[in-house]
């Protein structure tokens, strides 16, 4: 499932250690479709991102197809989540 | 000075639209966007002349050695190097620098120090790091003041009779801060110590002279000063390179591989400078790119590209300061700085805020930018870095602050 939806996950630099996802190009809409379905919205600021809560974990979702997962522990658990997300 | 509405032309990536906005490129620190001039140069090359160099008898081969040693000598001649045989070509700086550290620095020992300071790239710091391990010396390190200034203080009681190298960034890839370096290489040559000096931010963006500066050593990327990647230099006066062994073996560095019969043994001496230090077939057709970006710069001059970068940040800065929730980090603009700046945004984390610039076209940088020490020294997490070039445009500033309240607003009503 990640790898159809899904071009690459990268650990942010930084503190934050947050994980970058870019989905593919031509799947991003679909993608960002079923993260907003199957998550809850809790914020989205001009229509151009989403805080989107979804087993107690944040994911900031971007219309130009990429999420960053706040915090995530490791790259196994973010995608353990886009499986779920994306199914 | 010339007008940037006219370099535009010369570029044409930045044509682009960029997620339906016009691309605004400020994330030149990284890497610099290439004029028309660079990729047809490329282009020329493998189109008419390609071949590999010093190697062969042929009118390709001589017409390849040709361009790639007059890139050499134009290389020369922009940092005012002695000639071309100071000047060798490498993948980058991070090469340039571990060059430096593999050939003369496997000559310090115990009882040696590195003095370096907390607002080096990583690339600065690693290889010293690195090799410290392996020939037991001590790496020392220069504060920074909380503008992200070098503490000078601290750089006079740090350079020792126990200094042999003292390693430097001209301009911080972080902060734009700018460092004395002829102060600092008086310093370093009072007490019989080298200078290397980082000068990734430095020579794509201002005058840059290595005898005025006084630098031993001055390392440096072509593909941020408007020139393919791959291909950097290694500027070293020239009793440093004929002195010093070299870093990667193979081919081309040689001068003679001979077997001896009697002694069972291969025989072997080393080409003359710079070849020396440039084993196997290097990079010609970055070579040439980079001399093309070279005599771009020339033409517009550095004086004035480092006055364009100038005015442009001090307009940014005070553009930036119209919006309470961004905070700006470096030197004051008072103060004389590159055109480099760091700033974080309450409410919003670095990566976030970088991601939204990008949905409106505009890029910019977020994270450490590889220079977590520094960060540690500011007390950040993590910063957002926009910095400018010679095609970057007070409009596109207008654009970004634009944006950015937008963003603040957005934040606000959430």
């Amino acid at each position: 499932m990640i790898n159809e939806y899904v071009a690459s996950i990268e650990e942010a630099c930084g503190e934050e250690k947050d994980f970058i996802v870019t989905f593919k190009h031509a799947k991003k809409d679909e993608a960002i479709e079923k993260i907003i379905k199957h998550g809850q919205v809790i914020k989205a600021l001009s229509g151009v991102m989403f805080d989107v809560s979804y087993e107690g974990k944040t994911l900031k979702v971007y219309r130009t197809g990429r999420v960053i997962f706040k915090n995530a522990k490791n790259r196994g658990e973010v995608e353990k989540t886009l499986e779920k997300i994306l199914s | 000075m010339f007008d940037p509405y006219r370099v535009r032309e010369d570029f044409p990536i930045l044509r682009r639209i960029v997620n339906g906005y016009p691309l605004i490129y400020f994330d030149n620190a990284a890497t610099s966007q290439k004029p028309r001039s660079v990729i047809e140069a490329t282009k020329d090359f493998y189109e008419k002349s390609n071949a590999n160099i010093h190697r062969a008898v042929h009118t390709l081969s001589q017409e390849a050695t040709e361009l790639y040693e007059e890139a050499h000598e134009e290389v020369a001649r922009f940092i005012n190097a002695e000639g071309y045989e100071e000047v060798v070509f490498v993948k980058n700086t991070t090469e340039a620098i571990n060059l430096v550290a593999y050939s003369w620095g496997l000559r310090l020992e115990s009882g040696n120090e590195v003095v370096t300071t907390l607002m080096e790239h990583h690339s600065n710091i690693v290889p010293w790091e690195a090799l410290s391990k392996l020939k037991k010396f001590k790496v020392k390190y220069v504060d920074v003041n909380g503008d992200g200034t070098l503490n000078y203080e601290k750089l006079e009681q740090l350079i020792t009779k126990r200094t042999r190298l003292v390693c430097v960034t001209h301009v911080s890839n972080v902060t734009g801060a700018i460092n004395d370096i002829k102060a600092i290489s008086k310093l370093a040559h009072e007490n019989d110590a080298l200078l290397l000096v980082d000068g990734a931010q430095s020579v794509p963006h201002m005058p840059v002279d290595v005898k005025k500066l006084g630098a031993d050593f001055l390392a440096f990327s072509g593909h941020k000063m408007l020139g393919p990647t791959g291909i950097g230099v290694l500027y070293a006066r020239r009793e440093l390179l004929e002195e010093g062994e070299p870093f990667l073996f193979g081919g081309d560095m040689i001068k003679d591989v001979s077997y001896v019969q009697d002694e069972e043994k291969v025989r072997i001496s080393w080409n003359k400078l710079p070849w020396k230090f440039e084993a196997g077939t290097p990079n010609v057709c970055g070579a040439i790119g980079l001399m093309e970006a070279v005599r771009y710069l020339k033409r517009l001059g550095m004086e004035n590209v480092y006055m364009h970068e100038r005015n442009l940040t001090l307009y940014a800065l005070e553009r930036l300061e119209e919006i309470n929730e961004i905070n700006t980090y470096g030197p004051g603009r008072e103060t004389e700085r590159g055109g480099i700046i760091p700033f974080t945004m309450t409410g919003i984390d670095s990566h976030d805020l970088a991601l939204l610039l990008d949905q409106f076209g505009i890029m910019v940088r977020s994270g450490l930018h590889c220079a977590q020490p520094l960060h540690q020294r500011l007390g950040l997490k993590s910063s957002v870095r926009a910095s400018f070039y010679i095609y970057n445009t007070r409009e596109e500033v207008d654009r970004m602050v634009d944006v950015l309240k937008e963003v603040s607003e957005g934040l606000k009503r959430r």
